[in-house]
């Protein structure tokens, strides 16, 4: 990997550390994605994923290192892990959706609600758009929490672990929004321990290892080496001894 | 002047006991925290900061007890040691230094202790304080239903510009500062917003008391309302409406108005409950 920053890319993080008190959880990581890239961010738990991605958002500050944005500043649309959102507050869809366009300037109230129900219909939710948030299903829930990311129209989605504990409805759901957001030329960086349901929409995949990256390369490269994408990554370990 | 007009104007059509100045006074003053508290204090429960208004209340009696010690304004004094304890306990929580709610805990039992040792020490210990503990609403003056209008005004003014923005912290913050949002400064604002609402409602509710105005409206509101707009308007209209018949009841039956209407607070958190579940059962 590249130690200086490309034009290219969005956003990059170059020899980036990170502890909690005495744990280190990240160790001299560099890492950029570019423009139109899916990328996916893998590794067991406590491998740093989660830390890599808030230091790349700026949630948390290392311990070492330089978050950067080379191409300028980009609109960035964030998923958290869905345990982040408090489903109580008594909001409805939409109203939740239209935070996320806060700080895209000024916008008409009819303009507003135009992009919350493109949004919504993007995911395939438009009809609960009125519902408070926790009426509705975890899956529909992580849904709502895309839609608050995409209607932003970002530059690069940001998704960590989008498809744990849903059905196998929203996973389905979940490709073709992918799908359909890569075509517009957004660029996406997928936190997950599940690949298997886009493993035919990544360019790259990055496995973090004991503190480092352990792999950065396009999913070919992982099968070549007989790594299956579909393996849930509880147990990469086993299957990265054969890299 | 204006309140004044105003005040003659509504009070010409008020029905008994609201024909009376004081009544009207105290029925305007009420109005305000009526409105005001659960406007912010559906942010702050949301937050899962509920009994803020409690604990930064205590201190306000600190405030008041220090007043009384040294021979300056209790409101004032009360006031300056308010924003204070709010800032140092959103320091505290911000910085995650205290484990929960250890931090509210020590705050509020600071303001007791220190409030009892200060009027006590003043030989303040009598009717002087216990206005400002459990309030006094059909003794507030003009200015001070003014100044309380004006307050509401203010929160009033800014949920309405801001209530997107100030959702989307309590939503979920980490999001929130993807977006820019100055989330610590959202923090502080709240908590000092609580501060000033709570030094200019205890003269109507009281110090101990006006922790419920900032939660039991809101929480009879988000049991029934289906937005979260609507659980913001919801609020302001119980929280108006038991501080009518609050006072009314008070008045009326010889009752302490500042107590009735928290208990009619709790009324209604209870009855928007039952209808809650009867609506849940009809879909």
């Amino acid at each position: 990997m590249s130690e200086t920053p490309s034009h290219s890319e969005l956003v990059a993080g170059r020899d980036l550390s990170f502890a909690y008190g005495e744990r280190l959880v990240l160790k001299g990581v560099s890492f950029g994605i570019s423009r139109g890239e899916c990328c996916a961010l893998v590794g067991s738990n406590g491998s740093g994923k989660t830390t890599l991605v808030r230091l790349l958002l700026g949630l948390a500050r290392s311990v070492s290192g330089l978050v950067s944005m080379p191409s300028g500043t980009i609109n960035i649309g964030y998923v958290p892990q869905r345990t982040r959102l408090d489903a109580d507050v008594p909001a409805t869809v939409a109203e939740i959706v239209s935070t996320g366009l806060l700080g895209s300037g000024r916008i008409t109230g009819a303009e507003r609600a135009r992009r919350v129900s493109e949004a919504l219909e993007n995911v395939h939710v438009a009809d609960r758009a009125g519902s408070r948030l926790g009426e509705l299903s975890g899956g529909q829930q992580q849904r709502v929490l895309i839609a608050r990311a995409i209607v932003r129209q970002p530059d690069l989605l940001v998704l960590d672990e989008p498809v744990a504990g849903v059905d196998a409805a929203s996973q389905t759901a979940f490709h073709d929004i992918l799908q359909f957001q890569l075509a517009k030329g957004t660029a996406v960086l997928l936190v997950s321990h599940e690949l298997g349901a886009v493993a035919d929409l990544l360019d790259r995949v990055v496995i973090l290892r004991n503190q480092e990256v352990e792999f950065d390369g396009p999913p070919h490269e992982l099968s070549q080496r007989g790594v299956s994408l579909g393996v849930h990554a509880h147990d990469l370990p086993v299957w990265l001894e054969r890299i | 002047m204006i309140i004044s007009q105003t005040l003659s104007v509504l009070g010409m059509g008020l029905p008994y006991p609201f024909d009376r100045t004081y009544m009207r006074l105290a029925l305007v003053a009420g109005l305000a925290v009526g409105i005001g508290a659960p406007l912010l204090g559906t942010f702050l429960v949301e937050r899962r900061m509920s009994l803020i208004g409690d604990g930064i209340g205590h201190v306000a009696f600190a405030g008041i007890s220090l007043g009384l010690f040294t021979g300056t304004w209790p409101i004032g004094a009360a006031l300056v040691v308010s924003v204070v304890g709010a800032v140092a306990l959103e320091m505290l929580r911000g910085s995650g230094r205290a484990a929960g709610d250890l931090g509210l805990a020590v705050l509020l039992y600071a303001g007791v202790g220190g409030g009892v040792v200060l009027a006590g020490a003043a030989g303040s210990f009598n009717a002087s304080v216990l206005q400002y503990l459990f309030g006094s609403p059909l003794t507030v003056t003009r200015s001070e239903a003014l100044t309380m209008v004006g307050l509401c005004a203010v929160i009033v003014g800014v949920i309405g510009w801001k209530w997107r923005t100030l959702l989307a912290v309590v939503a979920d913050s980490d999001f929130a500062r993807t977006l820019g949002i100055p989330v610590r400064f959202v923090d502080y604002s709240l908590a000092i917003g609580t501060a000033l609402v709570i030094v200019a409602s205890m003269r109507v509710v009281g110090v101990l008391l006006v922790g419920a105005m900032i939660v039991l409206p809101v929480g009879a509101a988000r049991l029934l309302a289906p937005s979260f707009v609507a659980t913001l308007v919801g609020s302001a209209v119980i929280g108006s409406v038991i501080v009518i018949a609050g006072l009314w009841t008070a008045r009326t039956q010889g009752l302490p108005a500042g107590g009735t209407i928290v208990c009619l607070g709790v009324v209604a958190v209870g009855l928007a409950a039952i209808l809650s579940v009867a609506l849940k059962r009809r879909r």
